[in-house]
């Protein structure tokens, strides 16, 4: 036998199964009713199941004294006594035999008989085999698919897992199609055929199913048309299941999402509260968009921050602060601003100077036994940070360091003559100066009422201008207005 | 000297008062619902020991000194000799003087307050010397609100309302007013601010953190007026121009008038593009200026840089620094970093600086005008442990330094970071006689406590020496630093996760 004929046949074999199964716990321990063995005195099926052909179930079965008119112990010999069982329509096929006929005399197919689908093809008359011969049904209902569970109009045979009375366990203890294994059945597969065969869907699902992930539920078509469950139908709990789609794994997801965010791209698996996780303050409209948490079923995918890939770059300490400059807003959207101010700030305490030795300070551990050195390097300006008068000069006040006037000798002792050299260097490094001069020690020579009159002003000391501005501290080394 | 700090140190506890009553009031009207729907902060207490040897000048007779090649010396140290002809000056150090200082900072945002996207902010600073024999700068002064601002931040708008301040290629500016900040197009932005500035660096008002602090300063408050205007032509590339100046309130001058452009670009492929200058209108000077041209170096080796620097000080016109006409230097570096060999980082550089013309007669030997500046590095991590070291020798103008900083970082456990350092450097001043050598190291620890606490502590201590300084016998400086971090709140950002 091939693998489709062992398919089918093992698929047969579970269904017959199914369906002794349910005539057994239907009909409790009694034996099935030897049909055969009566053949030539009923000839017709309606003779004892009178009801069927009309759907009336009080009819469905004989009366249990009919049989002892034979079986009186005398002529025949008697049998246990017997009790119609309870009248249903089979489980889980959505059947019912005059709607059946119904349709097959719709359908131009005449009245079937009862042989049709009770006995199986060459049986003889009353070979009646358990209540259904599965090959009757699928002559006219089959399919192409080696199983039945893929691929066929489910809604055929089942009715929506909606109206199931097998109950909420049952209905949780279907099997999977095979499809549904499928890699990305859940991500890409799942939704078109939704699309394209809802019905299929609610053979086993309730809108429940559905709801339970899909934050948008309420918007979306196709999960309006899967049927919901009534109350009575006692579900499991659902968990979520969320998969990344493709797009999710590009290096560059998290820099480049926002221009694709919108409610149809993300609104399947995220709610604004996923959305917060990351972005604080003031959300973007795309964020806004979507629906709160506590608004829907679904709990939405929950969100783990992490950091940009750009945030591992291992430059980003040197590029944080042009990309900084350029999307201010895609930074706030994670840190808040203090977190700026952590670092950006000379006075905090908690950073470090770039790979600088770990201090407790902005500047490296050792710093102040070498600073005069960075002072004069001048890389960074400490005035922007720290006053000069306020800062500087009142430290080395404290350690001697300051100048007690333009005369004060003795400092910069590798130079004999400084008052005659100083010039030079002063011009070059004029902060480091006033670090320990106050402006008055210049003003003892560089003014026009000082010792030397030694004007400090370079060739393109432009006079008029400086007045303009602020003529007020002319007047600390003129007299006089000094453009006239 | 005494006189001058204790009035310093009164008027400074009376400008603390109404600043801190100021905080108070602010913590104290915010309705308590609405700080309670959400504030996040931080308060860090850092106590520091600190060792120094200040110096004191003092007087020889002329009689007691020695002339070794015509040059007066005292002890085998020159000294000075005054007009006199009979007494001579030098600087001789004292005893090692010490201090503890503390600094209390408090720094929080809270936000719910039923507008959304609005915002406080408040970072507020306490310092107090503890104990010792000196002053530690600005520890006298006990109280600064840093900043205190309520914020609204939309998506296109931006305002910020009360004590703030832009961080720019200005500088720092602060200022008690208001920053309007909109970016109506995805390729403009433009911002406006004002207020009543605030002295650099002090986080007060100029007329009261520089009253009486030095001749010629105005006592004067000023205000502050800027703007700034941030195109995007394309996406990578940015520039941005800024003006701003600050007047005197009686409006008699001003105390700045400044200007800058930023452009930062990827120039479209994987170079960037860095580059700032800022122009001083009120000296009719450039000051500041850079370009960094940045690349990657190909198959992942790491990162080349080339820069381009000048540099000129900037000073207020409130100072009579800034008429001296300042020399500027210019600077080529370059410096590479590669990561090929990971978990080691390597990176070295090279500079080389050339100082303009002074403009001023030199009288005897001229003063170098170049310098160059080398450095070679590298981190490296192992497990638990990570290792740093760089060395760097920095020639030319002003002084002469030679360093090499070595560290190790071991992390047995994820909330606990001990660390030892050591550093050896040469320095010498150009200007002074004698090199300095300082050899030391440390220990430290860095420990991540529940409920979010923080704790750094360290010591380190240097052992300095001095080279042809016969005065300066070597001593041992002592340092040692503890920060406590307690936050508080919860984070915006974080939703209280690590």
């Amino acid at each position: 036998m091939s693998r489709r004929g062992w398919s089918i046949a093992a698929t047969f074999a579970a269904l017959s199964a199914i369906l002794l199964i349910a005539v057994v716990a239907r009909g409790g321990q009694e034996e099935p009713f030897p049909h055969e063995r009566h053949a030539g005195l009923f000839p017709l099926c309606t003779g004892c199941h009178e009801g069927v052909p009309t759907g009336d179930t009080t009819e469905f079965y004989p009366e249990p004294g009919l049989c002892v008119g034979c079986h009186d112990g005398v002529q025949v010999d008697s049998v246990p006594a017997w009790t119609p069982p309870p009248v249903s329509e089979p489980e889980p096929i959505e059947f019912t035999h005059p709607a059946h006929r119904a349709a097959t005399v719709a359908a131009g197919d005449g009245e079937l008989d009862c042989a049709a689908c009770h006995i199986a093809e060459g049986g003889g008359t009353m070979a009646v085999q358990g209540e259904l011969v599965l090959d009757q049904c699928l002559a006219c209902h089959g399919h192409p698919a080696e199983s039945h569970l893929v691929d066929a109009s489910c809604a055929t045979c089942h009715p929506p897992a909606a109206e199931t009375r097998m109950g909420g366990e049952w209905l949780a203890g279907l099997p999977y199609p095979e499809d549904h294994a499928l890699g990305d059945f859940l991500s890409e597969i799942h939704g078109e055929l939704a699309g394209a065969q809802p019905q299929r869907c609610a053979t086993c699902h309730t809108q429940e199913r559905c709801v339970s992930c899909h934050v948008d539920a309420g918007d979306v078509g196709e999960i309006a048309a899967i049927p919901a469950a009534p109350p009575s139908l006692d579900l499991p709990r659902f968990s979520a299941h969320y998969t990344a789609p493709p797009s999710h794994a590009a290096p560059d997801f998290l820099e480049a999402h926002g221009q694709e965010a919108s409610v149809a791209a993300c609104a399947t698996c995220h709610t604004q509260d996923d959305c917060a996780t990351c972005h604080l303050g003031d959300a973007p409209e795309a964020v806004a968009a979507l629906p709160r948490a506590t608004d829907v079923m679904a709990p939405g995918v929950l969100l783990s921050r992490r950091a940009p890939s750009s945030h591992t770059s291992a430059f980003f300490t040197e590029e944080h602060g042009a990309m900084a400059a350029a999307e201010p807003t895609a930074c706030t959207s994670c840190h808040a601003r203090t977190m700026c101010t952590d670092c950006h700030d000379a006075a905090a305490i908690d950073v470090a100077l770039p790979g600088a030795l770990a201090g407790p300070g902005f500047h490296p551990a050792d710093y102040m036994a070498r600073h005069s050195a960075e002072a004069y390097g001048r890389r960074l300006e400490c005035s922007s940070c720290h006053d000069v008068a306020a800062f500087c000069r009142d430290c080395h006040r404290e350690a001697g360091f300051r100048a007690a006037g333009r005369l004060d000798p003795g400092f910069h002792d590798a130079e004999p003559v400084w008052l005659l050299r100083h010039g030079d260097p002063a011009r070059k490094a004029l902060e480091s100066c006033a670090t320990c001069h106050e402006q008055s020690d210049c003003v003892q020579c560089h003014s026009t009422v000082g010792s030397f009159r030694v004007s400090p002003h370079g060739r393109d000391f432009d006079a008029r201008r400086a007045w303009d501005k602020n003529p007020a501290i002319c007047f600390a080394c003129h007299l006089e207005s000094p453009i006239g | 000297l005494t006189r001058f700090n204790v009035e310093r140190r009164a008027a400074r506890t009376w400008r603390a008062a109404p600043l801190l009553s100021l905080t108070l009031v602010v913590l104290g009207i915010l309705p308590a619902p609405a700080l309670g729907q959400g504030a996040r902060g931080t308060a860090t207490t850092t106590v520091r020991y600190i060792s120094l040897r200040p110096i004191a000048l003092d007087t020889v007779p002329r009689s007691e000194t020695v002339d070794v090649d015509g040059v007066p010396t005292f002890e085998g140290q020159p000294v000075t000799c005054l007009a006199d002809g009979s007494t001579c000056v030098l600087y001789r150090p004292l005893d090692v003087a010490h201090g503890v200082v503390a600094t209390q900072d408090v720094s929080a945002t809270a936000w719910g307050l039923g507008l959304e996207g609005l915002s406080a902010t408040l970072l507020v600073r306490g310092r107090a010397d503890l104990d010792g024999d000196f002053v530690w700068p600005r520890s006298d002064d006990h109280f600064d609100a840093v900043l205190a601002y309520a914020q609204l931040q939309r998506s296109h708008y931006r305002i910020r309302a009360g004590r703030q301040r832009t961080l720019s290629g200005l500088g720092f500016s602060g200022f008690d007013g208001l920053d309007i900040a909109v970016d109506p197009l995805d390729w403009l932005r433009a911002e406006a601010y004002g207020g009543r500035s605030l002295a650099r660096g002090l986080s007060e008002p100029r007329n009261e953190a520089l009253r009486g602090i030095e001749d010629f300063i105005l006592d004067q408050d000023a205000y502050l007026f800027g703007g700034f205007v941030s195109l995007r032509p394309r996406p990578g590339t940015e520039v941005g121009v800024r003006y701003q100046r600050e007047i005197f309130a009686d409006r008699i001058g001003l105390v700045s008038e400044r200007g800058s452009v930023d452009l930062r670009s990827d120039l479209g492929g994987p170079v960037r593009l860095d580059a700032a200058v800022d122009y001083d209108f009120a000296f009719a000077r450039l000051g500041k200026a850079h370009l960094t041209l940045r690349s990657a170096l190909p198959g992942d080796w790491g990162l080349v840089e080339v820069t381009g620097r000048r540099y000129l000080p900037y000073f207020e016109l409130s100072t009579i620094w800034g008429f001296f006409s300042p020399a500027a230097y210019h600077e080529v570096e370059a410096r590479a970093t590669v990561v090929r060999w990971a978990p080691l980082t390597a990176w070295a550089s090279a500079g080389w600086r050339k100082y303009g013309d002074p403009e001023i007669a030199v009288f005897g030997p001229s003063i170098t005008d170049e310098s160059q500046r080398y450095s070679v590095g590298g981190r490296l991590q192992a497990g638990s442990v990570t290792a740093f070291g760089e060395y760097r020798i920095e020639t030319g103008f002003g002084a002469y330094l030679s360093s090499g900083d070595v560290e190790v970082r071991w992390t047995p456990v994820r909330r606990l970071t001990l660390l030892a350092r050591g550093a050896a450097f040469q320095q010498i001043a150009q200007f002074r006689i004698g090199e300095q050598v300082v050899l030391g190291g440390g220990l430290g620890l860095d420990a991540r406590l529940p409920a979010g606490l923080r704790l750094r502590a360290g010591a380190d201590l240097y052992r300095q020496a001095y080279e042809n300084r016969p005065s300066q016998a070597d001593w041992d400086q002592l340092r040692a630093y503890s920060i406590l971090s307690i936050p508080f709140g919860e984070d915006p950002g974080m939703r209280g996760r690590p």
